[in-house]
């Protein structure tokens, strides 16, 4: 039995919840979305030598499926994100469930760039370095897009709070 | 006195753990000690717990199980570290052997070279006799074309008799000529 087959099933149950999540918002169908978190793991076990030189692999997994969803988006012609307010799970208590749908509203709202990388920050708890790494991007573009999407967040609920009767 | 967009962007960074410990310290210090900064640093934790319950409220349900054939099989397709270490070895024999390979083109170039030489040179015993062939492209003012000499003398020679030119000739030669005369 290969030890690093062992290694990466338990990476598997490890990081697989939270990808999965991250990729049913990405993917509008949650077949794709497991199609995807499986071909993830494929290519991570054929690139296992830069899975295991990642100072992350958290991250890195992230940046696979990544790729893997934009590859599948481009054949598919479709860029689409999930709607946030159509959760199913979210709670239902009077006054929280209102703040919560004009925060998802808001959020999807934000333009792709900032919406990303604030769900990897907030959604995902991936650190600043982890979410460069599965943006391709540097950690001060990561902060700056952080930072602009929550200053957006803040005022546009700031308004629409303002502007109810 | 920090203003409120500064003291946001330090608190995001804080929750992610980007900001030294001595950072951290001032930060609590601040918010602590300032009421308006304690105000903005409150709202901006609910801020934030609201985007995460937003984010993260969808249930991803169950995970589907390891895909433990096909990972097996990607794991079986990547080289392994004997393969690579075989190859390199692979690679250093056949760079240590580049020059055999150099000589043994070398030679094959010279030996088609001496073929060629062989198979077109000349006969041995046989002196070639090289003969110039010269083509000569006839002239027109030779062929009495219109603007040749023959064709205007013609034509000069034509309204009078043959011992009467009507056309004296006023060049350097026939001053010469007619001195002479």
């Amino acid at each position: 039995m290969d030890p690093r087959l062992d290694e990466l099933e338990r990476l598997y149950h490890e990081t697989g919840p939270a990808l999965l999540a991250y990729l049913i918002r990405r993917l509008p169908v949650r077949e794709d979305a497991e199609d995807v978190l499986q071909a993830t793991f494929v290519e991570a076990a054929r690139h296992v030598d830069r899975l295991s030189a990642a100072d992350s692999p958290r991250a890195w997994l992230y940046a696979v499926a990544r790729n893997l969803v934009a590859a599948r988006q481009r054949r598919a012609g479709l860029v689409q994100w999930r709607s946030l307010s159509g959760d199913a799970a979210a709670p239902t208590s009077g006054n929280s469930d209102d703040r919560l749908d004009g925060m998802r509203e808001a959020i999807g709202g934000l333009p792709e760039a900032m919406r990303e990388t604030l769900e990897l920050r907030v959604g995902q708890d991936l650190s600043y370095a982890e979410i460069a790494v599965a943006l391709g991007v540097p950690i001060g573009t990561v902060r700056s897009r952080l930072h602009s999407a929550i200053e957006q967040l803040r005022t546009q609920l700031t308004h629409s709070v303002g502007s109810e009767p | 006195m920090m203003d409120a967009a500064t003291m946001r962007r330090l608190l995001t960074d804080r929750d992610a753990g980007a900001l030294s410990e001595d950072v951290v310290a001032l930060l609590e210090f601040h918010v602590a000690s300032d009421a308006s900064a304690a105000v903005a640093a409150r709202e901006h934790a609910r801020l934030m717990d609201d985007a995460r319950a937003a984010l993260t409220a969808r249930d991803a349900g169950a995970l589907p199980a390891f895909p433990k054939a096909a990972v097996a099989a990607g794991l079986a397709s990547q080289r392994t570290p004997e393969m690579r270490v075989s190859h390199h070895q692979s690679a250093g024999w056949v760079r240590r052997t580049n020059w055999v390979r150099g000589l043994a083109a070398a030679a094959c170039v010279m030996l088609a070279f001496l073929a060629g030489r062989q198979s077109i040179g000349p006969t041995p015993g046989v002196t070639p006799v090289l003969t110039q062939v010269v083509m000569e492209r006839p002239s027109r003012r030779a062929n009495g074309g219109i603007w040749s000499l023959d064709a205007s003398r013609r034509a000069a020679y034509a309204g009078a008799g043959a011992s009467e030119p009507a056309l004296k000739w006023a060049t350097p030669l026939e001053w010469s000529v007619a001195r002479r005369m």
